[in-house]
């Protein structure tokens, strides 16, 4: 079963560049580009796992994180916070907001890979889930 | 010879005046016959009889007293010999009132008094007690252990006795000053003065009473005290002004040069660009300047007087204050030692320096001076660099986001062209992808280094000390050393001693040797590399060694500056950011330690970190003192 990621980044090369390389790695990608829709998406397609970048207008990463684990219908959804940030307090405000992991822009692309698939419980090119 | 003496003691019978000779011891050893008339006593009788029996010694208990302490006065008179109106006793108890003339003479080293005396004229009653007045005055007068002056009354204050202490207090003999008034003797504004006084005295109004006043004499200006009272006639009208006079000169003088010191002082102070005060003994300000009182918003004049511990200061300075004063007033400054704080007063930023002022030859302290340097200007410039360097290092963290966003693009797209040229096997695409990336990687490096350091400089930088693990750390240093170490063809080595448990900032310690292995590395090719450690209870010594080509003496100091490469032209030629070195450093200083180097060009360098074990707030009071610190780390 291919595992459905929303993708949200406000800036379109990187969502871009993002979505590509993640649908080369057998993830189905959906987008938003900010806040509002991030939460409105979170809700309508409840997928395995959301990247959430932070610097997003309208509403920003943190702000949504917590209103998707405060859903019920979306608390169990995994956020990995995607910030171009760096400092120590980025990675713990955006933990404290509810992401359950963190990853430093630019990305290393395999770390991420390896991320989600620790997050969803998945094996790197096996779609089944682990016993 | 016996002739001659019987001629003397015939002229001495026949004498109007009685006569007598008294011993040393004041005993009577010879009387002529008048003498025996006068007193009522036979000569016999007068012969044995001491002399001071035949002075009437009063009636009634106080006129004894004062009788007594005159007779007291008497005797020492007879030293010097005494002329005068003297109240004797006849043998019936009669008071007669005689001039008596006695003199001191020694014969045969025996000292005798001679005494003439003769009955004054019968006087009335009014006389009588004039005299006896007078008598007494002038004896109380002569007497008195201090300068007396005698002024009547009804003769404008005209002096009619002066003492002996008088005469020598200003160099003036009795017959100049005794019938003349003060407008006679002084400049017409001292007599208006004293005259002025006199009279205010005589009216009962003394309000100038023990006032210092000045006066022209033979030696020079004086200024005088006196204290002066009115003695009345016995029908209780004011008859004489008894003036007891001190000589108060050499104290207006001192007081006056202290006045003048102090003033001079406070032009000083006045003039000053510092606040300046003085704290006695007790803790009381007691001297301030304007400076103070300005920042006190106060006067001076509410400022002198007050306890140092009113002194306005904010609640933390206050108490940094009280304690700092306190010690400095109890003697616990340290020899040598000038307390300097920095604290706001009133607005303005002062640094003060507390200076205990000890007696010389005492080990006390007298007063405590402070003196506060007006820094408001530097503090302002401090605080404002202090906010741009924040504003700086925010701005390079925003601009590191700003730099990365676009990166992210870049090395993310070129990595998945990478991947599908692999995939296609398009061999000829691969290499330029992979420079494409390495070169997106080196601005990412680049990008992650400032970022490094505006988070040193923005303060934000956390300092985590924990237990190190060494092996682990050790072994990621050496893979990861290894793969940086390989590309100059280069070989490293790792080894030392562990005597202690390591406690630090792991990932900044491993980041520093990362840094250290990196940049031997970059100037290193085909020669060896090594990272040496030894760790013992107090310090942790980290040194990199390489063979590579060194550092020229006068790059060594900035070499640890941003952006700096020994040769502005390495960059090119060997690579790296010139940011290593300068993350090196401020991370060493925030561990509480250090970073150095020895290099020879040519012959290698060694870059040595020492960094001390535990807290860097516990650690940076070691730091001051290494070699005690080590030598103690090794006793303990």
């Amino acid at each position: 079963m291919t595992r459905r990621l929303l993708l949200v980044e406000d800036n379109e090369l990187n969502r871009d560049m993002l979505t590509r390389r993640l649908k080369r790695a057998g993830f189905d990608i959906a987008h938003a580009v900010d806040g509002e829709e991030a939460v409105r998406r979170a809700v309508s397609l409840v997928p395995d796992l959301i990247l959430m970048d932070i610097s997003i207008p309208k509403m920003d990463g943190h702000e949504a994180t917590r209103r998707i684990k405060a859903q019920h219908a979306t608390a169990h959804v995994p956020v990995i916070a995607l910030t171009a940030h760096a400092l120590p307090e980025d990675e713990l405000a955006a933990r404290r907001a509810g992401a359950d992991d963190f990853a430093t822009k630019p990305v290393d692309f395999n770390e991420l890979v390896a991320k989600i698939h620790r997050l969803i419980g998945t094996m790197p090119g096996n779609d089944s889930v682990l016993p | 010879m016996n002739d001659t003496l019987n001629l003397l003691t015939a002229a001495l019978e026949h004498l109007t005046d009685g006569f007598l000779i008294a011993d040393d011891a004041g005993t009577i050893r010879f009387a002529n016959q008048t003498a025996a008339e006068i007193l009522g006593y036979s000569v016999a009788e007068l012969r044995e009889l001491p002399v001071l029996d035949l002075h009437h010694k009063g009636d009634s208990e106080a006129e004894r007293a004062m009788i007594q302490r005159l007779q007291e006065e008497f005797e020492e008179a007879l030293e010097r010999g005494f002329s005068g109106t003297v109240q004797l006793r006849s043998k019936q108890g009669e008071v007669l009132p005689c001039d008596l003339n006695m003199r001191q003479f020694v014969v045969d080293d025996q000292r005798c008094y001679v005494c003439v005396f003769c009955r004054r004229a019968q006087l009335t009653e009014g006389e009588k007690l004039r005299l006896a007045d007078e008598n007494f005055l002038y004896n109380v007068v002569e007497s008195f252990p201090m300068a007396v002056l005698v002024k009547d009354i009804d003769d404008d204050f005209r002096n009619i006795m002066v003492n002996q202490r008088y005469e020598e207090m200003f160099d003036v003999s009795r017959e100049v000053i005794i019938g003349t008034t003060d407008y006679q003797l002084l400049p017409k504004e001292e007599a208006d003065v004293i005259n002025h006084y006199y009279r205010e005295v005589v009216h009962g109004r003394d309000t100038l009473q023990g006032t210092v006043t000045p006066i022209t004499t033979n030696r020079g200006r004086r200024y005088v005290r006196s204290f002066n009272d009115i003695m009345r006639h016995p029908d209780g009208r004011p008859q004489y002004i008894l003036s007891v006079v001190e000589d108060r000169t050499d104290e207006v003088l001192r007081a006056r040069e202290a006045r003048t010191q102090r003033e001079r002082m406070r032009k000083y102070l006045r003039v000053a660009d510092s606040a300046l005060m003085d704290i006695d003994a007790g803790g009381k300000i007691i001297e301030a300047n304007e400076q103070v009182a300005t920042a006190c918003g106060v006067t001076q004049e509410n400022l002198i007087g007050l306890d140092f511990r009113d002194m306005p200061f904010a609640d933390d300075e206050h108490r940094l204050w009280v304690s700092l004063i306190g010690n400095a007033l109890h003697g616990l400054q340290r020899a040598g030692i000038t307390d300097t704080f920095e604290a706001a007063l009133g607005g303005r930023y002062f640094r003060w320096k507390v200076l205990a002022n000890q007696h010389l030859s005492r080990n006390e302290i007298f007063s405590v001076t402070v003196v506060g340097e007006d820094v408001t200007e530097i503090h302002e410039r401090r605080i404002e660099a202090e906010r741009a360097n924040r504003s700086k290092s925010e701005f390079l963290a925003n601009m590191s986001h700003e730099l990365r966003t676009p990166l992210n693009a870049i090395i993310g797209y070129s990595e998945m062209l990478q991947e599908v040229a692999d995939e296609d096997g398009r061999e000829e695409e691969i290499g330029d992808l992979q420079r494409i990336i390495g070169a997106g990687r080196h601005l990412l490096g680049l990008i992650n280094e400032i970022l490094d350091l505006a988070k040193i400089e923005s303060g934000k930088m956390e300092v985590d000390i924990e237990e190190v693990d060494l092996e682990r750390m050790l072994e990621d240093v050496r893979s990861f050393g290894a793969s940086l170490v390989i590309n100059n063809g280069n070989e490293l080595s790792v080894e030392g001693t562990a005597g202690a448990l390591l406690f630090s900032d792991e990932m900044k310690l491993k980041q520093i040797l990362l840094n250290l292995l990196a940049n031997a590395a970059k100037f290193t090719r085909h020669g060896r590399i090594s990272l040496h450690y030894e760790i013992d209870d107090a310090w942790a010594g980290f040194t990199v060694s390489d063979t590579g080509v060194g550092i020229p003496h006068e790059d060594q100091s900035r070499i640890f500056e941003a952006f700096t490469q020994a040769d502005g032209s390495s960059t090119r030629e060997f690579g790296g950011t010139g940011l290593g070195l300068a993350i090196c450093k401020r991370f060493c200083e925030a561990l509480g330690g250090s970073i150095s180097v020895a290099s020879n060009p040519g012959g290698g360098s060694a870059f040595r970190v020492v960094l001390p074990q535990g807290k860097p707030s516990e650690t940076a009071a070691r730091h001051a003192l290494p070699d005690t610190a080590e030598s103690t780390g090794n006793t303990r």
